[in-house]
């Protein structure tokens, strides 16, 4: 058994070794394409806790989902005594029904604005 | 302000301010339907359905527990999401007549997150979103049943009176009208 097992094997690893080295030797010879330039990228962004609008799901940074349909310069972030943050045009129209901070559920008094 | 010269000119401030809770109502629900299908995807408790998708906003849902008093049940709810969403929560219907402490038999629905005007913190928020409302439904049918803040009063008194009367009645109601 054993005998046999060796003779059967030894011809395939004969076989893949040199086609190893074919593909190596082939690959630094003739590559399909060279590298002439790159262009590096950078992307960045406020290092805040909460960076999206709880009521509009639109980034803090960004105009609010109503003034984005409606242009208005005065699209603006509100900061809360509680810490959490909104677009000011959202907080305006939410605080009018109930004047609480919906992520916390504390009475909502505005600690400063972006502008 | 109501002012009949703008009017006249052909200006409707209220209108336009219609238009654009409309349009922004309609994006925020567009944002939503990707989290709905995947979640409907993972479980046979409920299904969503959009009869027409340029009227993303009225939606039909269907309830079918699988354990408890109401398993074996099909209830069918009309969901419709106002102008002034997500400031205003959805308003919800069940279309199926059903024996239920906080759904009566007119399909008003009591559940704490439908509620616009909520003092504690289980209330509409502008935070939630309409699979949370679907997850109070389902749920209403198991864990959220509320005997003691009952819609359906005489479902309520017959359940401290007598359990076995009221599953019965309940069951009764679903072979009848599921």
């Amino acid at each position: 058994m054993s005998t046999t097992n060796d003779s059967a094997e030894s011809p395939m690893q004969e076989e893949s070794g040199s086609s190893q080295k074919q593909k190596t030797s082939n690959s630094t010879e003739n590559r399909p394409f060279t590298l002439k330039k790159w262009n590096a990228l950078a992307i960045w962004a406020w290092d805040v806790e909460c960076d999206t609008c709880a009521i509009c799901r639109v980034h803090l940074m960004e105009e609010c989902l109503r003034c984005q349909s409606e242009p208005n310069a005065d699209c603006c972030v509100v900061w809360g005594d509680c810490n959490h943050s909104f677009h000011l045009c959202c907080m305006t129209q939410w605080i009018r029904q109930n004047n609480r901070c919906p992520l916390c559920q504390k009475d909502w008094v505005v600690s400063r604005t972006s502008k | 302000m109501f002012n009949l010269q703008n009017r006249i000119n052909g200006n409707d401030d209220d209108r336009q301010y219609l238009e654009t809770r409309i349009a922004v109502r309609d994006k925020l629900l567009a944002q939503e339907m990707k989290d709905l299908e995947s979640s409907l995807r993972q479980q046979k408790l409920w299904n969503l359905q959009v009869p027409s998708t340029s009227r993303l906003h009225e939606l039909d849902l269907t309830v079918t527990p699988q354990e408890g008093i109401y398993k074996g049940g099909v209830f069918r709810f009309k969901i419709t999401v106002p102008p002034e969403y997500n400031n205003m929560p959805p308003i919800v219907k069940c279309l199926t007549r059903v024996w239920h402490p906080n759904i009566n038999e007119d399909g008003s629905i009591c559940l704490s997150i439908l509620r616009q005007n909520s003092l504690d913190q289980f209330g509409w928020r502008p935070t939630r979103n309409l699979l949370e409302v679907v997850h109070g439904l389902v749920a209403l049918f198991t864990d959220l049943i509320d005997f003691d803040d009952a819609l359906n009063i005489q479902a309520a008194q017959q359940w401290t009176q007598n359990r076995d009367a009221f599953k019965h009645r309940a069951r009764e109601y679903i072979q009848r009208y599921c």
